[in-house]
């Protein structure tokens, strides 16, 4: 079973991530979603819980063609 | 406990195990004093920033420090230190300590390479020239390491960086040509006795001697310890107290038993063309029940395979039947995607089954209130395991109930709330996070996560043994 570890730091930060929006819709963290690389995802994850503004890699890294295609049901991730 | 008063010696009997030239085969406490030579307090940032079991190593030594005052000791030292005695030996510890560090974050997050980095300069050692003229790079598997790691001398700047898959990919592409270090046939200066050994293959620094065990038992400090730890992510079970007959003296719970299964049912992966998918495919489903292996040895030619482009995603596309995977991916991956194949297209969208989503509702209703989001008894009982058991880290068990439950109770991996909002996207995703988790062979795990989603994960066994 493949196992997803990551530093503790991270961690924690996406754990904290989760329990302050957990009830925010406009939630579109995932680390399935990122490309984002493990420094620039905690500067991401810290601004999000600064502003208290969830992030959206969709909407800042996807290109329109890829979300029609989740969207739509095209691409099943 | 003040923890700016933890220095770096403090941690030094850590590296016990690490057969250093100077260093006692066995740590005994009082010997400790000792070792307090040439150390310096470290700040609350570098205190921050040193790895968890790093921190609770030092946190052991320094609660029995203060009960034995020890700190008295140190002070007299650290003016000591001032004069400038020893600085050489400082040096190489604190290297030392840097270099656990780095192996312990590379074990927790493995690289694909490991690269070996040097001071190239006037005062580099013909070892670490060797070394880097040109840098070695191998697979972090690779036996050189558990021989190799810095410091491999008195006063050695080297260290160890890692290489992820994607840059890796990189230097593929800009060199198709590229291959890792020839070790073998690199004319190399001995490594220094007792030093280049890795400090995870000992797991010795963060271990309690059995010295340090009787002293916290005497002073009523173990149960704060412990708490310590814990506070710091590290397991119980990862807490190796070695007693003085050699013995475990704290529980420790037997890891999962990965079973490998002996089948008789062959796959043929001759149906993908790209040698890397193919790996990945064969990987995947090494340890699969029968039940699995054989539904997948009907259907594994039902659809085309192709690689992602740089940056891309793994998916599965329904409309051409077609599984992309990134190339770094590991198997699981292709299982998950596999697995939406086979409820697409073999098992007829077995997620809009009547039974599926009976199953489904029953195991969400036990863990939370759909009305309130309330999570129950069971619910919470979960969360704690996914801390406990490591499931948190775990991405198919970790968007498995994140997926049944659209968010309520998750670990670090899983699908965004968003896309949970997506109609069925929750039952695909747990359909085959099940799959990816019954494909593993890990039987053990099956059962544990039976117990918070039992109907489901009984009607999607059912539905494979119909097949």
């Amino acid at each position: 079973m493949y196992e997803g570890r990551m530093p503790e730091k991270l961690g924690e930060l996406i754990d904290r991530y989760h329990e302050r929006f957990k009830d925010d819709a406009n939630d579109g963290f995932s680390l399935f979603d990122t490309t984002l690389s493990h420094d620039a995802l905690v500067v991401r994850l810290e601004r999000a819980l600064v502003e208290g503004k969830p992030y959206d890699p969709q909407a800042e890294e996807w290109d329109e063609k890829t979300r029609k295609a989740v969207e739509s049901g095209e691409m099943i991730f | 406990m003040g923890i700016n008063l933890v220095s770096s010696a403090q941690m030094f009997p850590a590296y016990a195990g690490m057969n250093r030239v100077d260093a006692p085969e066995a740590l005994f406490f009082k010997k400790a004093i000792a070792f307090m030579k040439s150390r310096v307090p470290v700040t609350k940032d570098e205190w921050t920033a040193l790895e968890p079991k790093l921190r609770f190593r030092a946190f052991t030594v320094a609660a029995l420090s203060s009960h034995d005052g020890i700190e008295q000791v140190r002070r007299m030292i650290t003016s000591a230190i001032d004069e400038g005695k020893d600085v050489g030996q400082f040096w190489t510890e604190a290297r030392a300590l840097d270099a656990a560090g780095r192996a312990a974050e590379f074990a927790r997050e493995q690289p694909e390479y490991l690269e070996f980095v040097g001071i190239d300069d006037g005062n580099q050692s013909d070892i670490c020239y060797a070394l880097t003229h040109p840098a070695i790079i191998l697979p972090t598997t690779h036996p050189f390491w558990k021989t190799h790691w810095p410091p491999l001398h008195f006063k050695c700047r080297s260290t160890v960086r890692g290489i992820y898959s994607e840059e890796m990919d990189q230097i593929r592409e800009e060199n198709p040509e590229w291959k890792p270090s020839d070790v073998e046939s690199l004319d190399q200066e001995p490594v220094a006795k007792g030093f280049g050994g890795n400090p995870i293959e000992t797991e010795s620094f963060y271990q309690m001697t059995p010295s340090m065990v009787e002293r916290a038992r005497e002073y009523g400090i173990m149960h704060d310890i412990e708490v310590f730890a814990e506070s710091l992510g590290i397991k119980r079970r990862d807490i190796e107290i070695i007693s003085a007959e050699g013995k475990k003296t704290m529980a420790s719970p037997k890891p999962r038993a990965k079973k490998t299964i002996s089948s008789a049912v062959e796959i043929s992966f001759s149906a993908i063309q790209d040698a890397r998918i193919k790996t990945m495919a064969e990987r995947a489903f090494k340890n699969a029940p029968d039940e699995v292996r054989t539904i997948v040895a009907a259907h594994i030619d039902d659809f085309s395979y192709r690689l992602a482009p740089p940056r891309g995603r793994s998916y599965y596309s329904p409309s051409t039947k077609t599984i992309v995977v990134r190339r770094s991916s590991g198997p699981d991956v292709f299982v998950h995607e596999f697995g939406h194949g086979l409820d697409y297209e073999m098992l007829s969208s077995f997620i809009k089954s009547a039974e599926f989503k009976a199953a489904f509702n029953e195991d969400l209703s036990s863990l939370i209130d759909t009305k309130t989001g309330t999570i129950f008894e069971l619910g919470e009982r979960l969360k704690q395991d996914m801390v406990d058991k490591g499931w948190e880290n775990l991405p198919a068990a970790s968007d498995l109930f994140s997926g049944l439950t659209c968010g309520r109770i998750q670990g670090r991996w899983g699908h965004p709330m968003r896309y949970w909002h997506i109609p069925g996207r929750r039952e695909v995703e747990v359909f085959a996070d099940l799959f990816t988790v019954k494909a593993s062979g890990d039987t053990a795990l099956w059962s544990e996560l039976s117990a918070y989603a039992s109907r489901t994960c009984k009607a999607v066994e059912d539905a494979l043994a119909r097949r």
